[in-house]
């Protein structure tokens, strides 16, 4: 199998109960790809330079404004066979269930999603959250005000993990357990 | 007279200084005077006659047998001959009635209330002080009692004083976190936007295809001598006029993106700007009683709110009827409002109810005061709570303090208003009013 970029899943969804986080999302993540087009042809063209165009691929992002609905989307996009690779999820999100809730539920549905809490407040006991939540590994946090960059780092490095991690399990299934190679 | 006032002690107030409540009872004892039982109440006529005490002591076989009073005695001697009918009696056979006695480690509270709690006559007679061993150590006359007694309830008062001021100072605090809490909460949101739209304007500007435009201008610059030969036969330069359209498109759009990242800066820091001005606003005024507008403090109120409010999906509605100003802190009131309205947007987020309402009236209760109430649909409160919910401490809420409607409370006492709840129970809703003076209070500290 070809193991080349396009295999990266770059499917994001942020749950979050503030409508202007999410358009803070989608400014950050989607990208719209300029893509090749003409102005880049007669660019390198005129130049004779190479065209870098390394513009960042950028994600597709969902939005969900309450926890219930964040589930909702995550157990549909497994039934159609296009999981998320990451989500950003909100810690307060009322009147629904706060971002604890919320994130168990999402790996109850789907353990390998990779999530983000995202929180404006500093009053957390994070050693209670992690407690509550068991799963550390698929777990990072993202204090909000956020700057662009972190957003996006996050996304490029959890999503690779998510599809790291699914090639892994992939192979596992081939061969015999003892084969397994540390990375 | 309650003097249990302090029982319940806040946990980590420690107890002030060995105060009243430790004094040793012998220090109240004024004199050690005694008679023996068999002594006759001559003999003991005589002795009152050199000691000038009102009481004293009757011994027998070593241990206190009762108490004998002077004025007893005279009663007794003054009859018509008195003297020969009572004068060879033993004493043992006149003793007060009911003597009270008391040992040296009884507790000075529960030695007060037993001395000084006797009814009618016995009421007047001293007291008699025992050991550990029942042995005798002296008389400790009335007047002393009441004396500790006053002392007692002027050091609890004090005491007292002290917690409430301290208390004010924590539910102050308490209020101004609150405050600060929903002024992160708000300004912490709309900087997140403030800073990707900072971020996205700085990486376009960096990116800018300016630099083509440049490049271009330079390749131009070099073929200044032949550039219709450049233009029309170069395999490049030819492409040039349809890049520089395409350019233009490009540097159009980046304008495009970068204004339209500019003013939602500019809207988010408006943003900003007024959540922080309306709290200066009332942050300097605070202390101060002044002549205020109703309707306007409410709509400032309501303002702070605004934004959750419709987030939530909540619908407002106002019933302002036309009243005078009232006289009171716009700080104190506004955060009591703050306050209320929030409850009332917790209430009907908690309730199954799928209709969300929050009734805000103004009303002229009589013509010296005015009240504001904010009424929901929301949870209610269960009978048993309702007196609870005014209570330091006192909370319902996963995550409350139980501070917010005890500041509320203290607040409105102290302009001299008043803060009620009402409500039919769990499920029916809940109608706060908070009524204000018109006039001034008499006596506003």
């Amino acid at each position: 199998m070809s193991l080349s970029n396009p295999l990266i899943n770059r499917r994001v969804l942020a749950v979050d109960d503030n409508p202007t986080i999410h358009e803070d999302f989608r400014k950050i993540l989607s990208k719209t790809p300029t893509g090749h087009n003409r102005f880049d042809d007669l660019e390198s063209a005129i130049f004779e330079a190479k065209n870098p165009s390394d513009t960042p691929e950028g994600f597709e992002i969902d939005s969900a404004f309450q926890g219930e609905e964040g589930l909702a989307k995550v157990q549909h996009t497994m039934e159609h066979g296009c999981p998320y690779a990451v989500a950003f999820v909100d810690m307060r999100m009322p009147p629904g269930w706060d971002g604890v809730e919320t994130i168990t539920r999402l790996w109850e549905a789907d353990p390998d999603l990779q999530i983000v809490i995202c929180t404006a407040h500093s009053d957390h006991s994070w050693g209670e959250i992690l407690r509550q939540l068991g799963n550390r590994n698929n777990l990072a946090v993202l204090k909000k005000p956020f700057d662009n960059i972190e957003v996006i780092q996050l996304c490029e490095t959890l999503s690779h993990k998510w599809s790291l991690s699914r090639r892994l399990q992939a192979q596992d299934q081939l061969s015999p357990p003892q084969q397994k190679v540390a990375s | 007279m309650n003097v249990n006032l302090l029982e319940s002690e806040h946990p980590g107030h420690e107890k002030e200084a060995p105060g009243i409540e430790q004094t040793d009872l012998l220090s109240l004892v004024k004199h050690q005077e005694q008679a023996d039982a068999g002594a006759s109440l001559g003999q003991v006529y005589q002795q009152f006659q050199t000691h000038q005490q009102d009481y004293c002591a009757v011994m027998e076989a070593g241990k206190v047998a009762g108490l004998c009073s002077r004025g007893h005695l005279g009663f007794l001697m003054g009859h018509r001959y008195g003297f020969a009918i009572y004068s060879k009696d033993p004493v043992r056979q006149h003793l007060v009635e009911n003597p009270l006695m008391l040992r040296r480690g009884t507790p000075v509270r529960q030695a007060l209330e037993t001395a000084l709690g006797r009814q009618g006559k016995t009421f007047n007679d001293d007291v008699i002080l025992l050991g550990a061993e029942d042995q005798y150590l002296g008389i400790i006359p009335v007047p002393a009692l009441v004396q500790l007694q006053s002392a007692l309830v002027e050091e609890r008062f004090r005491i007292q004083e002290t917690m409430h001021r301290r208390l004010l100072t924590v539910s102050r605090q308490a209020g101004m976190a609150e405050v600060a809490t929903g002024i992160l909460h708000n300004v912490g949101n709309v900087l997140n936007s403030v800073n990707v739209s900072a971020g996205l304007t700085v990486e376009m500007v960096r990116n800018s295809k300016l630099s083509s435009l440049e490049k271009l201008a330079a390749i131009l610059e070099q073929n200044r001598g032949q550039l219709a030969d450049y233009l029309s036969a170069d395999p490049k330069g030819k492409l040039v006029p349809e890049f520089l359209i395409q350019l233009t498109g490009r540097l159009r759009d980046e304008q495009a993106g970068q204004l339209r990242e500019l003013e939602s800066l500019v809207k988010h820091i408006g943003h900003i700007k007024n959540i922080i001005s309306m709290q200066q606003r009332y942050a300097k005024v605070s202390g101060i009683l002044e002549l205020v507008p109703v309707e306007e403090l409410v709509e400032d109120g309501l303002q702070i709110n605004a934004e959750a409010l419709a987030r939530h999906g909540v619908s407002l509605e106002r019933r302002f009827a036309p009243v005078p100003p009232v006289v009171a802190d716009k700080h104190k009131v506004l955060q009591i409002l703050v306050n209320l309205i929030r409850n009332a947007k917790y209430a009907v987020n908690h309730s199954p109810s799928p209709i969300k309402r929050v009734i805000v009236s103004i009303l002229a209760s009589t013509d010296k005061r005015v009240q504001i109430q904010i009424q929901d649909n929301g949870i209610g409160i269960a009978p048993e709570n309702l007196n609870r919910i005014f209570a330091h401490g006192f909370t319902t809420k996963q995550d409350g303090h139980g501070f917010g409607l005890h500041t509320s409370a203290l607040a409105a006492k102290e302009m001299g208003g008043a803060l009620h709840a009402h409500s039919d129970g769990l499920g029916h809703g809940a109608l706060f009013t908070l009524e204000l003076p018109v006039a001034p209070p008499r006596a506003a500290t």
